[in-house]
């Protein structure tokens, strides 16, 4: 009884972390294979798995994340503590830790980011704070994980109002030094792929 | 301010700064270095002067011409003009980095509307004391910037990729990598403190060097 009610749990929260294995298109939820040891609870109001094919988009917004002049992304949107959190990632659907980006050919994918960053407007509005919402910037998941081996993992975090929620995290061996190649490629690649709207 | 303390290496040879210290500091610089370059110019031009003399005389007794006078006194102008404004563009650079260290200290928490923080106050001294400490023969940074997640990162970038980053959190590290062109990236995390001598890392300090 007790094991149907931890598999019933499994199921509800099955979360899937995807490690570099740019090959593979499906990533299949904990109960498949209970020896994964990459493999988390996935959150109840996510869209599904992440595949290998899919596009991750980073809002942009001006002026830190992006820079109207030269048109490209800052080197602030991808904060290396954020990517690394020294103190461990904090799983929670919704709130995890990692850098923010959105499954963006969902079907809600465009809505649920437009929606993040006019509350991030808002946030600056009552900081006083000038800002322009400017667009996204995507890749895929298979892009992303082929910057660099063992570099990056993606925790697919949806919940309730914003379902196609996911964080980008360095992996556990990465230090700060180590990321800043990794995330200078990461940028150079957003910056070929901008959305403005 | 000591500008000096690279011979072996980077440095960091100078006290703790505060925020205020640093601003005073660097128009302090100012003048002193304007009274240089210009003390530089003046002597300059005597030698322009006189070699522009030797040449009209040689001229007079026929062997070249007025106009290659003209020319060679054009070219002579050119490059002491280039020699002063390239000490003045470096001073600027460095002054114009570390006022805008200076501004990223005046942000609050939240600055990015995405709960960033600000650079605390040992990150902007750290970053500061890092760039004061760079010589001649290392480069200056392109750009420095304040990522929300409290760093204060350096960048260099040149063709084929060639891309270099220091980034100061004012825990006493200094995080650095360095991608040179045709030789694999370098990268470490290594300690930092302003109020003692301590070498910057042999990979950083060669790949600095490099950019120049």
């Amino acid at each position: 009884m007790l094991k149907r009610i931890q598999r019933f749990a499994a199921s509800l929260w099955q979360r899937v972390i995807l490690r570099s294995d740019p090959e593979s298109t499906k990533y299949l939820p904990l109960d498949n294979d209970n020896s994964e040891p990459h493999a988390e609870l996935r959150c109840p109001e996510s869209s599904g798995p992440i595949m290998a094919e899919e596009k991750l988009a980073l809002g942009l917004y001006s002026p830190e994340v992006f820079d109207p002049q030269t048109g490209k992304v800052t080197v602030a949107a991808i904060k290396i503590d954020t990517l690394i959190e020294k103190n461990g990632h904090v799983d929670i659907c919704g709130e995890s830790t990692g850098i923010s980006v959105a499954r963006i050919e969902k079907p809600e994918g465009a809505e649920e980011l437009q929606r993040t960053l006019i509350q991030i407007m808002e946030n600056r509005k009552s900081n006083n704070k000038q800002g322009k919402i400017e667009g996204h910037a995507t890749i895929t998941v298979k892009e992303l994980l082929e910057i660099e081996e063992g570099a990056f993992q993606i925790l697919d975090d949806g919940c309730n109002g914003y379902t196609t929620h996911a964080v980008i995290r360095a992996a556990e061996k990465m230090g700060r030094a180590a990321m800043r190649g990794p995330r200078n490629r990461l940028l150079e690649h957003l910056n070929k792929t901008v959305v403005r709207v | 301010m000591n500008l000096n303390s690279q011979t072996n290496g980077i440095v960091t040879s100078i006290p703790a700064y505060s925020t205020g210290m640093m601003g005073a500091c660097a128009e302090d610089d100012m003048p002193k270095t304007l009274a240089r370059t210009g003390l530089a110019s003046s002597k300059r031009n005597l030698f322009f002067h006189i070699s522009l003399t030797t040449a009209v005389m040689v001229a007079a007794a026929g062997e070249i011409s007025p106009s290659t006078i003209q020319a060679s006194a054009r070219t002579e102008a050119a490059s002491f003009d280039l020699y002063s404004s390239s000490e003045h563009v470096r001073n600027w650079q460095k002054d114009t980095l570390l006022k805008r260290i200076d501004q990223f200290s005046h942000r609050s928490i939240g600055w990015d509307g995405d709960d960033g923080l600000p650079p605390n106050i040992d990150a902007i001294n750290d970053a500061k004391t890092f760039l004061i400490a760079l010589g001649k023969n290392y480069a200056l940074p392109d750009s420095v910037h304040a990522v929300g997640d409290g760093e204060i990162v350096f960048q260099w970038r040149r063709r084929y990729g060639v891309f270099v980053e220091v980034g100061f959190y004012g825990d006493e590290t200094i995080s650095w990598y360095a991608k040179l062109a045709n030789l694999p990236a370098d990268h470490n995390d290594s300690r930092f403190t302003r109020d003692k001598i301590i070498p910057i890392d042999h990979g950083l300090d060669a790949a600095l060097k490099t950019l120049t």
